[in-house]
């Protein structure tokens, strides 16, 4: 009977265990770059900046930025504060920006996002400009 | 007490059995999530860069007066291309399409039809931006 006894409050304790690390493991902050693009356009020093975004992790995004360093170093970026940008979800955002940005020269887009939770997630893809 | 033992043993077997399966449990589905959520956004993104890919747009002609401009346009793609925003040297601005007849159809270029886009604004250069992302920047 004691072994039995301390046989199930062991494998409750494993249990417990168990399904704490499973919610853990199941809270995943990710933003995934669906389309990203750069485009120089033909008039002045302007370019074209379209980022769609999507949030395939398990928290809701609360904040949510995109942007891209040009050629004077200039960062450029558009911010979503209060996005509440739902798991699955898209997020898609486009604009014209005076910008020093040449056709063919890589950028670097960083995007980065805050969860409801607190958690930060960032990344960076190398873009090519098109024009 | 061999009985005891034996049951003692059974116990611990269908424990262990137990927490295994747990364990597999949740790795097979974290791992089925992320595998399934990554899948899902490569399909988005390849489908969207196809449509972007299937948008085909030759400028026949732009015409400038002094307060607006007609740009006329003809898709030479295969599916009909929904125009989001019209922008006149990057700044966006009302815009109506309308076919050759006169006909107004809205936001969209018809497949292999003559259509003119007018804009009630001037400047050096027109860009048109496409609901599959693409930016067509024309020079007047």
């Amino acid at each position: 009977m004691l072994l039995m006894a301390v046989a199930i409050a062991g494998g409750m304790a494993v249990w417990q265990s168990m399904n704490s690390q499973a919610q853990i493991m199941s809270k995943v902050s990710k933003l995934d770059i669906v389309d990203v693009s750069l485009v120089k356009l033909q008039v002045g020093n302007k370019a074209f900046f379209s980022v769609t975004l999507k949030n395939s992790g398990t928290i809701p995004f609360d904040t949510i930025e995109a942007g891209f360093w040009d050629d004077s170093n200039k960062y450029i970026s558009f911010v979503k504060d209060s996005a509440n940008l739902l798991p699955g979800h898209q997020w898609s955002e486009d604009d014209t920006f005076d910008a020093s940005v040449m056709a063919n020269q890589k950028y670097t887009v960083k995007i980065s996002g805050m969860t409801s939770d607190g958690s930060r997630f960032s990344m960076a893809k190398i873009v090519s400009a098109m024009g | 007490m061999k009985k005891r033992k034996a049951i003692g043993e059974v116990i611990a077997v269908a424990l262990l059995l137990v927490v295994t399966a747990a364990v597999m449990t949740v790795v097979i589905s974290y791992s089925n999530d992320q595998i399934f959520s990554e899948r899902q956004t490569a399909t988005e993104a390849i489908e969207k860069s196809r449509k972007r890919v299937a948008e085909l747009v030759s400028l026949i002609g732009i015409s400038t007066n002094s307060e607006s401009m007609s740009v006329e346009l003809l898709n030479y793609g295969k599916e009909i291309i929904t125009v989001e925003k019209v922008m006149v040297d990057g700044i966006a601005t009302t815009f109506s399409i309308q076919k050759s007849d006169g006909t107004i159809v809205g936001t969209t270029l018809p497949v292999k039809e003559l259509v003119t886009i007018q804009i009630p604004k001037t400047g050096k250069t027109v860009q048109i931006l496409t609901t599959a992302g693409n930016l067509f920047d024309f020079s007047t």
